[in-house]
């Protein structure tokens, strides 16, 4: 026999919970003589102390039909319900499995006949304990606060209750979701009484059933009972929210499995996650789900395996794939409830930032360096975007620091591994500054163009003396002939091989003595020369025979790959060519040598990473995502992981900025374009939508990574050609096919506008209403350009996989320093140690006006990057270091 | 350099954090023993991070059975051990735990962390005690002091989504990296129970109202003869009154405590594994410093609550 009592208070009552709010005095009273100002103690404001108030005449005559039923709600008027009602009520919960609540009380008017009897208003009050009914229930609700006869510990989504020495446990379900399996009878093994708790945000039901018995419980309760029933629901509403989450994470590296790891304890049933890298030796000191037998294989898949160890229950799906391939689209991220990042690079963050917000769904936001770390939430249109503000472009130096004057070692790096390495074991086709060092005669160019082609039947051990002499040598000293160049510099030193190795070269070259392995990778100079320590710093003699021996081991034991070669922070042998070559140059010019450790570090960019950043920076991850998942969008906090304390802080949380109006990539709602994949041609797309709808003039169309189409000045005669026959495709079958959910980017660079396409397919049109044979939603107007100063043109041209972006000057405000601003900036400059500090005042581009305690200074940029497979800011080739003219 | 060099392997495996820290502190983060008692979420994450950055050794000490709610948070142990009970928590977590680095003698100290003497400890070089009652926490903490080498003692705390570390680092002295030079500091800690018996008028202005709460609950405990974390709601009004009494005799407004923040503590004990996360890598991160001697060490109190997002350091000492 059930027993049932619905409260339902009006559904337009905000996140107030009304136990049964019959009268104001009453209700006053009440809390006043039942525990004092208590309640004001607990931090509940008069309006959150709504006692529960209920009249026992009400009840009384229920429970001696055996038999409970009724609905109290707008503000304590008494609702009877039949039976029969509620049986409906349960049937439509138990019929749709979960069902919201919000959604429960707007149908529950459907089955119940409110019969409002004013007339039944407060008569009598229940006393301030625990409310018992008839004998034989044990009814619970305890009064904390008088020592009522049962005491009730919540833990968890436990109750016990203690009724004299006996001790009781049950799970119970605090959930707005009613789930099925909870109204099932059987569940009920150990015949003793259950019951459930199901809340909602806007109203909630108090579900009793008590096996044996016609009981209801209702109680007088105290503020302190009040606010635990707020904290239940809230765990309640936590609860479900983790469990009814669907997550997407993108990475499963130093981030990653600490995330991984953190969501399944902390109870996420459904976890998605995508990384393209398979397991590295250098990953296994902070990336605890792998272990050396995992080399090799892929990240997800190995992290999956490793959390169903001690999780065999969720589930986790896992791609080993690319988050940009056009498999995950937008339809593929509107599945998820948020999407978490751990990831290495800009490309992909902005990526995924954008089909977020194309997709609506929320975005944490994360990156690690060192000891430094952040979190960030990107809401679309609560908060900017991962893109509202403008990322520090990749490091540049100027050709002819590198060519021809370098002054710091990571240009000497720069130039071993850019220009040297890829002349000689890179595609020959691609432009190379190797040469490009001065105002050089016409004849030493030329002839040097072919310097570095081994010539047919050349010897290595001839070769390499050339090559080394040509660089080292002969560079240098034409080099030197331009004087102008020397006038306020120290001269470099020209090294020929004769200067430095003198005739050792010859005993020690013998490639034929070089041990045969037939594993490429672990070929080795330093290994074969005997040099032990990466940390040493080898003098210019060893750097000379590391350069000649790792030469001659690519020429004789890699030769396939030359020519296909492109630096490779884990190739060993790669590393070993460029220290040296780097070293040998630092010593022509004067710079301090490094050790092949630190040489490694500045070639590959290799970002610093522990184990505890990334364990910190995961827990704040899932804080915030369970804030979002709860739409508790307003609690989120960017939150900054620091070496040095501010303001006492090491974990500093920073309320999240408003979208910037003027961003190109979250100001603007995607547009959506139904159209015929199968039919349309690219040209009308570009005819009736990118020209004449959206005005462009110079457009330039991507899709994903891949260019379609471009119009310009000053295009090569090939692309030209390849884009007039683009046009001429249908959609889908183009390169880089456009198909029904997918989305396009198109772009006008001298309008500086941006606009994403999503693509819908659609087979037929209504040739009289729909004359174009496509429809594009969401446009009215080709859209002005906003002329504001933050305003950022990033061009990204896809064929060799280098970006550069450019920001226009950021015009930083006149701050106000008051304390708030101060300490922000400390914070900031000490997370910003490796970037570039970046003053920003939102308040300027901010139409709305900002409360001075909002007030913030700037924005933390993007000083921190993600610790992933350790490349700072990673394009494409994983060259960031490039040169500009 | 001093000492022997760091193995091919070993350079190969931390090499991205030798780039964070160096391979002096590398190498001193290898010849170090860590002690760590109780066993729960938080203690194993930071298990976890000290056992990847390669210390020498890792003793672990937790006699309790695996059971159930001691499993909730606790990834090292593979679930169908959950089912077959046996071995205590240490055991378990030990065979995992050299699972993840080779190079790490990991250990089980059977026993009652009460029990050990001072003798004990001087096997370590760092000793964390977790889940610990005050008294263990007194004593363990005075233990250490006996010795006459440097033992560093820290004890961490997580209670539903609130957490506190306390470091005892005694007479401590590092070399701190200003612009261009390497300057030598010096610190002095303050025992656990120096730090507690300080009277809280005299604190700094505006310390984290978490401190006050934990002392509250502490001397709840002790009192009461509970184990940690063995509370619940219906302790509430106890604790209340005792947190009364405590402000008026530190004339403190009671105001400080809140209740709402009494009633997380006692109600919700189970650690919130995100707030572990966050304790165990702040704490793995201290250990770090502590043995290479790089770095400003935490004085003497952390203190982290993911309803605010906050991570305060409060240095609560009488210098």
């Amino acid at each position: 026999m059930k027993a049932i009592a619905i409260y339902a208070p009006p559904p337009t009552v905000s996140s107030s919970l009304y136990f049964l709010d019959q009268d104001e005095d009453e209700v006053v009273n009440s809390t006043t003589s039942s525990s004092g100002s208590r309640g004001d103690g607990l931090g509940l404001v008069a309006s959150d102390v709504v006692p529960c108030v209920t009249c026992r005449s009400l009840i009384a005559p229920e429970e001696k039909k055996g038999r409970l039923s009724d609905v109290m709600g707008d503000r304590g008027k008494y609702i009877h319900i039949s039976r029969e009602e509620m049986q409906e009520v349960a049937d439509y919960i138990k019929h749709e499995g979960r069902v919201n609540i919000t959604r429960l009380a707007r149908k529950s008017n459907q089955f119940i006949e409110p019969l409002i009897e004013e007339d039944l208003g407060a008569q009598d009050e229940i006393p301030a304990s625990a409310y018992k009914t008839s004998s034989g229930c044990e009814t619970f609700l305890a009064n904390v606060d008088t020592k009522s006869d049962v005491i009730v510990n919540f833990k968890g989504n436990s109750i016990t209750y203690v009724l004299g020495h006996k001790t009781q446990t049950q799970t119970v379900c605090f959930s707005p979701l009613v789930s099925q399996t909870n109204w099932e009878e059987e569940d009920d093994d150990d015949g003793e009484a259950k019951w459930e708790i199901l809340f909602g945000a806007l109203s909630f039901i108090t579900f009793a059933h008590f096996q044996d018995s016609h009981t209801f419980f209702l109680s007088h309760a105290t503020p302190q009972f009040h606010h635990l029933f707020f904290r239940l629901m809230a765990s309640g509403q936590q609860l479900s929210a983790i469990k009814g989450a669907k997550v997407l994470m993108v990475g499963a590296g130093g981030i990653g499995c600490e995330l991984l790891k953190t969501l399944a304890l902390s109870g996420f049933q459904d976890i998605h996650i995508i990384d393209m890298d398979t397991i590295e030796v250098s990953n296994l000191n902070r990336q605890f789900l792998f272990r050396q037998s995992h080399v090799g294989q892929s990240k997800a898949k190995v992290a999956r395996e490793a959390v169903l160890r001690f999780r065999p229950q969720i589930s986790i799906t896992p791609y080993h794939a690319n988050v940009k391939d056009s498999d995950f689209n937008v339809d593929f991220f509107k599945q998820f409830s948020v999407v978490l990042n751990g990831l290495d690079n800009l490309d992909a963050r902005r990526h995924v930032n954008r089909l977020c917000l194309a997709a609506d769904v929320p975005l944490v936001e994360s990156g690690t360096t060192g000891f430094l770390g952040q979190v960030t939430v990107h809401i679309k249109g609560r908060t900017e975007c991962y893109e509202c503000q403008p990322k520090p472009a990749p490091k540049t130096y100027p050709v002819c620091t590198i060519t021809s004057t370098p002054s710091k070692f990571v240009h000497c790096i720069v130039w071993a591994k850019d220009l040297l390495f890829a002349k000689l074991f890179g595609d020959k086709n691609q432009d190379n500054d190797l040469n490009v060092r001065s105002n050089d005669s016409a004849s030493s160019s030329d002839h040097s163009e072919d310097v570095f082609e081994r010539k047919k039947d050349e010897d290595i051990e001839q070769y390499a003396k050339r090559i080394y002499d040509h660089v080292f040598g002969h560079n240098i000293e034409s080099a030197l002939s331009n004087e102008e160049t020397w006038k306020n510099r120290n001269k470099p030193r020209p090294i020929y091989v004769r200067d430095v190795l003198s005739d050792e070269l010859q005993q020690n070259g013998n490639v034929d003595k070089m041990p045969a392995t037939d594993n490429l990778s672990t070929l080795s100079a330093m290994a074969y020369l005997g040099l032990k320590n990466p940390q040493d710093i080898w003098s210019l003699k060893e750097n000379s025979r590391i350069f000649f021996a790792a030469l001659k081991l690519f020429f004789s034991k890699r030769q396939k790959e030359i020519g296909n070669l492109s630096f490779d922070k884990d190739d060993h042998l790669a590393v070993e060519f460029v220290t040296a070559a780097a070293n040998i140059r630092a010593a022509s010019f004067g710079i301090p040598l490094h050790s092949l450790f630190e040489a490694k570090g500045i070639a590959g960019n290799i970002v610093h990473a522990v184990a505890t950043t990334n364990a910190i920076i995961a827990g704040l991850i899932v804080i915030e995502a369970i804030k979002v998942l709860q739409n508790d969008s307003k609690s989120c906090r960017m939150t900054y992981c620091l070496e040095h304390p501010s303001r006492k802080m090491l974990l500093m949380p920073v309320e999240p900025f408003e979208p910037n109006k003027a961003c190109y990539v979250c100001s603007e709602t995607p547009l959506l374009l139904e159209v015929n994949t199968h039919r349309a041609k690219l040209r009308d797309v570009v005819e009736k939508i990118v020209t004449s709808k959206l005005g462009m003039n110079l457009p330039l169309i991507t899709h994903g990574s891949g260019l379609l189409y471009e119009v310009g000045d000053d295009l090569e005669e090939d692309m030209v050609a390849n884009y007039a026959a683009n046009l001429e495709k249908v959609l889908s079958e183009l390169p880089y096919a456009i198909t029904g959910g997918t989305m396009i980017q198109v772009e006008d660079l001298r309008q500086e506008l941006v606009c994403n396409i999503n693509i819908k397919h659609r087979e037929e049109f209504d040739e009289e209403k729909e004359p174009d044979g496509m429809v594009l939603h969401g446009w009215t107007q080709a859209p002005a350009v906003e002329n504001n100063k933050d305003t950022t043109t990033t061009t990204t041209s896809s064929n060799n996989g280098a970006s550069t972006s450019s920001t226009s000057a950021l015009v930083p405000n006149d701050m106000e320093e008051d304390d708030e601003l101060t300490i922000l900036e400390t914070g900031i400059e000490t997370i910003a140690a490796a970037g570039k500090k970046r003053k920003l005042s939102d308040v300027s581009n901010s139409e709305t006006p900002v409360p001075t305690d909002d007030k913030r200074a700037k924005k933390i940029g993007e000083q921190v990057e993600g610790d992933e497979s350790d490349v700072i800011v990673m394009l494409d080739g994983g060259n960031d270091e490039k040169m500009s003219r | 350099m001093n000492g022997e060099e760091l193995t091919e392997q070993e350079t190969a495996l931390y090499d991205r954090q030798i780039r964070v820290w160096g391979v002096d502190a590398q190498r001193r983060l290898s010849k170090s023993h860590v002690f760590v008692s109780g066993l729960k979420g938080t203690a194993v994450e930071f298990c976890k991070n000290i056992v990847l950055a390669g210390v020498g050794s890792l003793a672990l000490n937790d006699d309790n059975p695996a059971t159930g709610e001691a499993l909730a948070a606790n990834f090292l142990i593979p679930f169908d051990e959950n089912m077959g009970g046996g071995g205590s928590l240490a055991e378990l977590c030990c065979d995992s735990l050299k699972d993840f680095n080779p190079m790490v003698h990991v250990s089980v100290e059977k026993g009652d962390l009460s029990n050990f003497g001072v003798d004990f400890f001087e096997k370590f070089d760092v000793v964390v005690i977790s889940c610990c009652s005050l008294a263990a926490k007194k004593s363990v903490n005075e233990k250490c002091r006996k010795l006459s080498k440097r033992v560093a003692f820290y004890t961490v705390d997580c209670r539903d989504s609130c957490g506190e570390i306390f470091v005892d680092l005694q007479n401590y002295s590092y070399a701190k990296k200003k612009v261009d030079e390497t300057v030598q500091c010096q610190l002095q800690y303050p025992s656990f129970e120096e730090a507690i018996a300080i009277p809280w008028r005299s604190l700094p202005r505006r310390v984290a109202k978490l401190y006050f709460a934990m002392r509250v609950v502490e001397r709840f405990e002790d009192v009461e003869r509970r184990r940690p974390g063995e509370t619940s709601i219906a302790d509430l009004p106890n604790l209340m009154k005792l947190r009364n009494e405590l402000c008026l005799a530190h004339s403190l407004n009671e105001s400080q405590i809140p209740d709402s923040l009494l009633e997380r503590l006692v109600v919700s004990t189970k650690e919130f594994p995100p707030v572990s996360a966050v304790l165990g890598g702040i704490l793995g991160q201290e250990v770090i410093k502590a043995i290479s001697g790089k770095g400003d060490p935490l004085k003497n109190f952390f203190f982290f609550d993911a309803v605010d997002g906050k991570g305060v350091i409060e240095d609560i000492s009488t210098s």
